[in-house]
């Protein structure tokens, strides 16, 4: 079920008034009802898969079972593993199997073995990374002894499924979320507003910036031959705010969502295009997954701990995973290799330590955002090829770009609001509205989003990762 | 939770009000705009008063000149072809809406089997008819038909979101003024189609689509309307069976069908073509002659036929 759906606009309502009927005191039919709302929702795109997250769910709460039972550290570490190797196998089994098959077989026909490994026709399924890393950091904070072992099988089960952000995060910590299923809530009419007004902006974001954004990133890197380097430029200037707009709309949603319920999800977006240096931008872009790789990957490669050296080849490592979390292409990889050597270069330069003010501020930021949108159109060609026709387009095939001055009105406008609004939560200046206007400002939203959102249900680009 | 429920009402009566007044303020825009599309819509809904009125596609709208027609058949002519309108929920739409107040003595429905295909996209076009529901019942029919009335009753402001930011920004700018009596002639392209590609095959047909081309033949027949099918060229080879649907239908029903097409009219002069589906101007203009003069001959057979003669 998507967020942008009218599906989810009838579902949320729905399950908010029945969450609340249950009275508060009765925990665990209210985790058991959430629990049954979000395997509805996730079953909405194919029921079948819902197994594979019944599988990862039973797997990481055995094995935290496991790791508490057992006093000695093998055992514990047995246990670990065998949560990891399962739930990864599964991972690349359904996202990386046709990736490396191929690969293989390239490699193979290049020295001369020609082989035919046959090819998968399982679907992806929807938000696999998402909760395997989610379930996985439980079992590892589990096994590190930084979160308590749930033995409840319903609450835990919802920290895995927990529908708002199933599919495409924020990535939860087991001490963040956890703890919350265990608590009796009641109705905070407070958070319910503020998540609210945060679903109404995300809505916003994903529909009138993100999606105005894709028509024309669209029309351009899916007709590379039809265009000139002026497009590809236009393109490329704007794919960052559809992803931003699509990504941090959805993660809006998501948390707007579980604070209308009463739950509070980790921050997932910082105004990421306000960063002066890459490690500045990778404090406040998908957050949770860029801590979730720091806590779980980074540091125990050795992290800052280790020589200078070594400190550079951990974060390529983690980079070029984390590229190929997002999708099995080597443009992802691509993609995750340039921010991990743009960060290896910061960290040798000692760039992200300082704090820049006035034009030394403004020259960084430039340069941050020109590197930031560069290492995009990895991210957004089909593969690795295209990516450099775009980029050999704009350096040297510049020409009048198409434009489409309707849709950039909105765009401009979208933007406009979009930096007002970074800007006063960057200084900490949120907007105090009296009750009045924060109705009249959603309710102006929701009109905005009517006449000027694209309303065809298209779906967030991060849901295929 | 009673304040959150009364918090909610507030927001939903702020909505309502929001969204009343800016559907006001829309129709405004969408009556005064430059934009082509809307201008078009407006023009179908108010102010066709011709003999012969042209339905169809993007194929219909550039491949038809109405000044050669009328120089050739003494007719009144306009092209109301839309792009993106590949349906016959659209052309259903507009005849309806044109029959609210003109009667035109000749439809000529430019055609083709994608109009019974299984395709939603094609339905579209038909937003582009909400800012006018409420205007005719029987051309909210369509809405009905869909099932798309309720949001369109629930939102007045989402009428207009189709067009919403072609039109607002067109509102200040001049008009298109190549477009003449719904004719818009596409440009020269920079390379013509070189590949007539593989034989096309007939498509899984919807039968909800052929129902409506059917109402759509008797609304017209109700009207006294004499309609003429037509199946204007392409760059590309439609297998003989290709057209079958539509031959079926018109020989039941003893409409008139030129089939520019299947005969590979223009097959040798891809410098006609545009891309595979469409004319460009050049090519239009000769099409529109030749077409004009079938037409003209098919008009004066049927009234030396109605004068007995």
């Amino acid at each position: 079920m998507l967020f942008n759906s009218l599906a989810f606009l009838l579902f949320f309502p729905i399950v908010c008034a029945i969450y609340f009927c249950i009275p508060s005191g009765s925990l665990r039919w209210r985790n058991l009802f959430l629990l049954a709302a979000s395997y509805y929702f996730y079953m909405n795109w194919e029921p079948a898969y819902a197994l594979l997250l019944l599988t990862s769910t039973v797997v990481t709460f055995l094995a935290a079972l496991g790791i508490a039972h057992y006093r000695d550290r093998r055992k514990q570490q047995f246990c670990l593993v065998a949560s990891l190797v399962l739930n990864l196998t599964i991972l690349v089994l359904f996202k990386y199997y046709n990736f490396l098959t191929t690969n293989i077989e390239a490699a193979l026909q290049a020295c001369g073995v020609g082989i035919d490994i046959p090819v998968s026709k399982l679907l992806l399924p929807v938000g696999i990374s998402f909760y395997t890393f989610q379930a996985l950091g439980y079992s590892i904070d589990v096994y590190r002894g930084t979160t308590q072992v749930e033995r409840n099988f319903v609450t835990y089960a919802l920290f895995v499924s927990f529908f708002p952000q199933l599919v495409a995060g924020p990535i939860e910590r087991s001490n963040n979320l956890l703890p919350q299923f265990r608590q009796p809530r009641s109705f905070d009419y407070e958070g319910a507003m503020k998540g609210l007004r945060m679903m109404v902006w995300g809505y916003f974001l994903k529909l009138v910036l993100a999606d105005r954004c894709g028509t024309y990133v669209d029309a351009i890197y899916n007709h590379l031959e039809m265009h000139n380097g002026g497009s590809y430029l236009v393109a490329s200037l704007l794919f960052p705010f559809q992803i931003y707009g699509d990504f941090a709309g959805y993660s809006l949603i998501a948390i707007g969502a579980a604070r209308v319920l009463g739950f509070r999800l980790m921050q997932n977006f910082r105004q990421p295009y306000l960063a002066c240096s890459v490690g500045e931008f990778w404090h406040r872009w998908h957050i949770s997954l860029s801590t979730w790789f720091k806590d779980y990957l980074y540091i125990p490669l050795g992290g800052n701990r280790v020589g200078r050296a070594r400190q550079y080849v951990n974060l390529m490592v983690t980079f070029v995973v984390s590229g190929l979390w997002h999708g099995a292409n080597w443009t992802f990889l691509c993609w995750g290799a340039l921010h991990g050597g743009l960060l290896c270069l910061e960290k040798s330069l000692g760039i992200g330590r300082r704090t820049y003010r006035g034009l030394s501020r403004l020259w960084h930021w430039l340069l941050t955002f020109a590197l930031v949108c560069f290492a995009w159109i990895f991210f957004r060609a089909d593969s690795v090829s295209d990516a450099f026709l775009v980029i050999k387009g704009i350096c040297l095939g510049f020409d009048t770009p198409f434009l489409r001055f309707s849709d950039f009105c909105i765009i401009g406008a979208s933007l406009c609001l979009l930096s007002l609004y970074g800007l006063l939560q960057e200084h900490s200046r949120p907007l105090r509205l009296s009750p009045v206007f924060q109705h009249l400002a959603i309710a102006a939203m929701i009109a905005v989003i009517t006449l000027f959102g694209v309303l065809d249900s298209s779906q967030f680009i991060y849901f295929q990762f | 939770m009673k304040k959150f429920l009364a918090s909610l009402l507030i927001i939903f009566v702020l909505w309502f009000a929001i969204d009343r007044i800016g559907g006001m303020v829309m129709n405004w825009v969408t009556w005064h705009t430059n934009e082509a599309v809307s201008q078009k819509i407006c023009h179908i809904v108010s102010a066709v008063d011709t003999d012969i009125l042209l339905l169809g596609t993007s194929r219909c709208e550039s491949h038809y000149l109405p000044s050669i027609i009328r120089d050739s058949t003494g007719m009144s002519v306009y092209n109301a072809g839309m792009s993106s309108s590949g349906s016959i929920y659209f052309q259903y739409a507009t005849l309806a809406h044109v029959l609210r107040y003109h009667t035109p003595k000749v439809v000529v429905l430019d055609t083709g089997e994608s109009e019974f295909a299984a395709n939603e996209d094609d339905q579209s076009a038909l937003t582009f008819y909400a800012p006018h529901i409420g205007l005719y019942p029987e051309a909210d029919s369509v809405f009905y038909w869909l099932g798309w009335m309720g949001r369109y009753r629930f939102s007045h402001l989402y009428r207009y979101h189709a067009l919403s930011n072609v039109a607002i920004t067109r509102l200040f700018m001049s008009p298109d003024p190549n477009i003449a009596d719904g004719y818009s002639p596409i440009a020269e392209p920079p390379s013509y189609p070189d590949d007539l590609g593989e034989v096309q095959q007939p498509l899984p047909r919807v039968e909800k689509k052929i129902a409506l081309f059917r109402r759509f033949i008797r609304c017209c027949k109700q009207h006294r309307i004499q309609l003429v099918l037509s199946i204007s060229p392409s760059y590309s080879l439609p297998s003989p069976h290709y057209y079958d649907v539509l031959k079926n239908i018109a020989e039941e029903e003893q409409l008139p069908l030129f089939d520019y097409d299947t005969s590979g009219l223009y097959t040798d002069h891809p410098e006609y073509f545009y891309d595979q589906a469409h004319l460009w101007d050049k090519g239009a203009r000769l099409f529109s002659q030749r077409f004009a003069h079938d037409l003209k001959a098919f008009i004066a057979s049927s009234a030396a036929t109605a004068n007995g003669e």
